[in-house]
């Protein structure tokens, strides 16, 4: 058996390239959910259109006990139904109210807000009853087009890729060590995560998905795999090298518009659509 | 259902208004012979029968009909496209792997025995986020020291 | 009028609705009402959807929320889909697969839906469900074989028309028989209807629906009515009657009722003998097989009615038996009417036979 990867190992370096270089994928996740087209954002609203149409009527008595207030405050809210009288003629169809329900129609609930009488709401963070105002989707970032920020299209995911000296865009990749006697054991993963914290900084936390590369770019002289990874928290930070003169965070369509043609189809598979 | 008033200054409103109650005087009309337990039985039974509580059936014209039947085919085939694309993208990504596997074994045994190792007991980090319809109000943590 | 000239305009501005460029389209896979289909394509009016015949039930009635908006959507989708069938289909060669991509296209097409749907699928009027379609070939398959295939499927095998008659049936065409009005019984008959010799007297129309990509030009069809219940004293047993027998029909996808503008006499194998059950001799099947031919069949001799054998029959001749239908027939007061009229000789009587007892 050793003898026989011996003389696959001789007959391998004569035939396939010596130089192992270990790149890295590193990906942040969306931040928040995809942005919906038009035909599912459309579908959507027209299901839960039918959905509040074949709704059972909404049971007012289990919400709110008879004859307290705040039965009182839900019911002056509420708009309700035409009922049907004896002798007037409805062009819409004769109403159909059951528990204060046309059943004809969807049942439309207002629901009284939850701001106590009396208190005056100053919008400060210690004010329970203050109105939720959510987050805005699109950020600082995006509107400057800071494209080193991990800020940036929170509904994407985001790659990052280096800028070589000559100006070539491209994933982070390191080579193996392989005269150095301390390095010579080190897994493919190892030595990409230690290359990313040396030109990237210390302060990073990642999380690679597997030791087994997911990919391969093979010449003559080298071969580079390629690791995915996810960045969790901190941040990159360029340090000083000569090799690269700039970084980005990018996502999969502006990957394709920074790097050769040849080099995105081979990996354009590991890159996520969303 | 739920359409929550928008402005808080008018649903502010409503509650401060001073809420009108009859006061409570001689009853004008006879609640009937029915004894308070019969009574309650009689309303839970209303309550509970699911007749009342159903909508009418959702009657479809014609042409409202073919319109449903087409917009379920839509998503349908939209789900389907969607769904293969992804299997696609997902068989592309093993092919990918396999090879980078294979020129692995054939270039240096230790770094494919290394990428080979088991996994197992493996844990997903805790920190990464499930996204969110909006996102927080600290979208990222930057402050991250490395442990020493 | 304005339908045609709407269209055009709208054609000179944008190529790619293939669903709605009529000027190559049959005019089947179009909905034929104007306002239905302004309804479908366009949004539902304020005055309602004019299906709805009755004023006050269209003003009583609501549309889904938000239909209208999404199946624009949608129709839009489905129709760009089509289009990348239809440039799959100018390039296919092979028929069975230009079948399929014919059909797939317009599978989706609310208004090929909407007329499949809501009009006859057996007396179909051309304009609205055109069998020579692919498209309509194959819904009409898919409505066959969701009901009446199997209700035949499951007549011919209880009532052992299968294999009295013919080993076994593969169905590839819907088979429907029914009586001239004049005889009373005014619809399509259900397989292995029980019918009285008052229906029964004139020869049956059988229509014959085929959904299978054939060469309407030169096929050729067989069809034979035999009734394999006849008593046979000689043997105690029963032999095969033919009660009628044409060759060489020659029909097409839409207009494909068996009469005599689609065979000439010399095809007619056998003239229609009405069903003419002899008393207390049962009730007996008659069972209607359709057969495609290999080519044009010749006829020198006449067939022998009595004892006829249909396997070797359609053996000797090459028939593939595609469709079959059955209805049965039994003795009752009109029987020696129907004799009468036929000039044939009084029936026998049949009678219970009392035998010496083996005790």
């Amino acid at each position: 058996m050793a003898l026989r990867n011996l003389i696959k190992r001789g007959l391998a370096t004569s035939a396939t390239p010596p130089n192992v270089k270990a790149g890295i994928i590193i990906s942040r996740t969306p931040i928040v959910t995809k942005e919906l087209s038009k035909l599912e954002s459309q579908y959507y609203e027209y299901q839960s259109e039918l959905e509040r149409r074949l709704m059972w009527t909404f049971p007012q008595y289990f919400y709110y006990k008879k004859g307290t207030l705040a039965e009182r405050r839900f019911l002056a809210l509420q708009k309700g139904p035409v009922s049907k009288q004896p002798g007037v003629w409805f062009p819409k169809g004769v109403p159909d109210v059951r528990h204060n329900r046309e059943r004809r129609i969807k049942q439309d609930i207002k629901l009284p807000s939850e701001a106590s009488v009396g208190s005056e709401g100053d919008g400060s963070s210690e004010d329970l009853s203050r109105p939720i105002t959510p987050n805005s989707r699109v950020t600082e970032a995006d509107r400057k087009g800071d494209l080193t920020s991990l800020e940036r299209s929170l509904s994407r995911t985001l790659y990052l890729l280096l800028k070589r000296t000559n100006g070539e865009w491209a994933f982070p990749s390191f080579k193996t060590k392989s005269d150095h006697r301390s390095n010579e054991n080190l897994p493919l993963h190892d030595i990409a995560e230690h290359g990313l914290r040396s030109i990237g900084g210390e302060n990073i936390n990642t999380w690679t998905v597997s030791r087994t590369p997911a990919a391969v770019l093979a010449d003559s002289k080298t071969a580079e795999f390629f690791i995915k990874s996810h960045i969790v928290a901190g941040k990159f930070v360029l340090q000083n090298t000569k090799e690269y003169t700039g970084f980005a965070w990018l996502t999969k369509e502006e990957i394709q518009n920074h790097v050769q043609k040849p080099y995105f189809e081979e990996l354009s598979c590991l890159l996520s659509d969303v | 259902m739920f359409s929550k008033p928008t402005c808080a200054r008018n649903a502010l409103r409503q509650m401060s208004q001073p809420v009108t109650i009859s006061v409570r005087g001689k009853r004008t009309k006879s609640k009937g012979l029915v004894s308070p337990a019969l009574q309650r039985v009689v309303t839970q039974l209303s309550v509970m029968s699911a007749g009342k509580k159903q909508p009418r059936m959702l009657k479809l014209s014609r042409e409202d009909l073919i319109k449903h039947q087409v917009i379920q085919r839509c998503w349908a085939t939209f789900q389907q496209e969607s769904r293969e694309k992804q299997n696609d993208q997902m068989r592309a990504q093993y092919k990918s792997a396999e090879k980078a596997m294979h020129m692995l074994r054939e270039i240096d045994t230790n770094l494919y025995n290394a990428a080979n190792a088991n996994e197992a007991g493996k844990r997903f980090p805790l920190e990464i986020r499930i996204p969110t319809e909006h996102p927080p109000s600290k979208i990222w943590n930057y402050n991250l020291k490395k442990k020493t | 009028m304005l339908r045609r000239t709407l269209h055009t305009g709208r054609i000179s501005k944008n190529t790619t609705k293939i669903w709605s460029d009529f000027g190559q389209r049959p005019e089947s896979l179009s909905i034929l009402s104007p306002a239905v289909k302004r309804c479908v394509l366009q949004g539902t009016p304020g005055s309602g959807p004019p299906s709805i015949k009755r004023r006050f039930n269209r003003v009583k009635y609501r549309s889904p929320e938000k239909i209208d908006q999404v199946f624009k959507t949608c129709y839009e989708f489905m129709e760009s889909r089509a289009a990348k069938k239809y440039e799959q289909l100018a390039q296919e060669t092979d028929a069975e697969q230009r079948e399929k991509l014919a059909t797939d296209a317009e599978l989706n097409n609310p208004e090929v839906m909407y007329n499949f749907e809501f009009s006859d699928k057996r007396e179909n009027n051309p304009r609205l469900i055109d069998y020579e379609q692919p498209v309509y070939r194959h819904l009409g398959r898919r409505h066959w074989e969701s009901y009446g295939q199997m209700l035949l499927m499951q007549r011919l095998e209880t009532l052992a028309v299968i294999p009295d008659t013919l080993p076994t049936l593969e169905p590839r065409a819907e088979i429907s028989v029914r009586f001239p009005f004049s005889t009373g019984v005014n619809k399509w008959i259900e397989p292995g209807e029980l019918l009285s010799s008052n229906v029964t007297w004139l020869p049956p129309v059988i229509k014959i629906q085929e959904f299978d990509q054939v060469d309407p030009n030169s096929q050729l069809y067989t069809v034979l009515v035999v009734n394999p219940d006849e008593p046979d004293l000689t043997s105690d047993s029963f032999h095969t009657v033919l009660h009628y027998g044409v060759a060489n029909v020659k029909i097409s996808y839409n207009d494909n009722v068996v009469d005599s503008r689609k065979f000439d006499s010399n095809s007619l194998l056998a003239e229609y003998l009405a069903p003419v059950p002899e008393k207390n001799a049962g009730v007996q099947r008659f069972a209607v097989w359709v057969f495609r031919q290999q080519g044009a069949l010749e006829f020198k001799e006449p067939l022998q009615r009595i004892g006829f054998n249909i396997r070797e029959f359609s053996r000797r001749n090459g028939l593939l038996p595609v469709g079959a239908h059955i209805w049965r027939s039994q003795w009752d007061s009109n029987v020696p009417a129907v004799r009468e009229k036929y000039a044939l000789p009084p029936g026998r009587v049949f009678h219970r036979v009392r035998r010496p007892s083996h005790l």
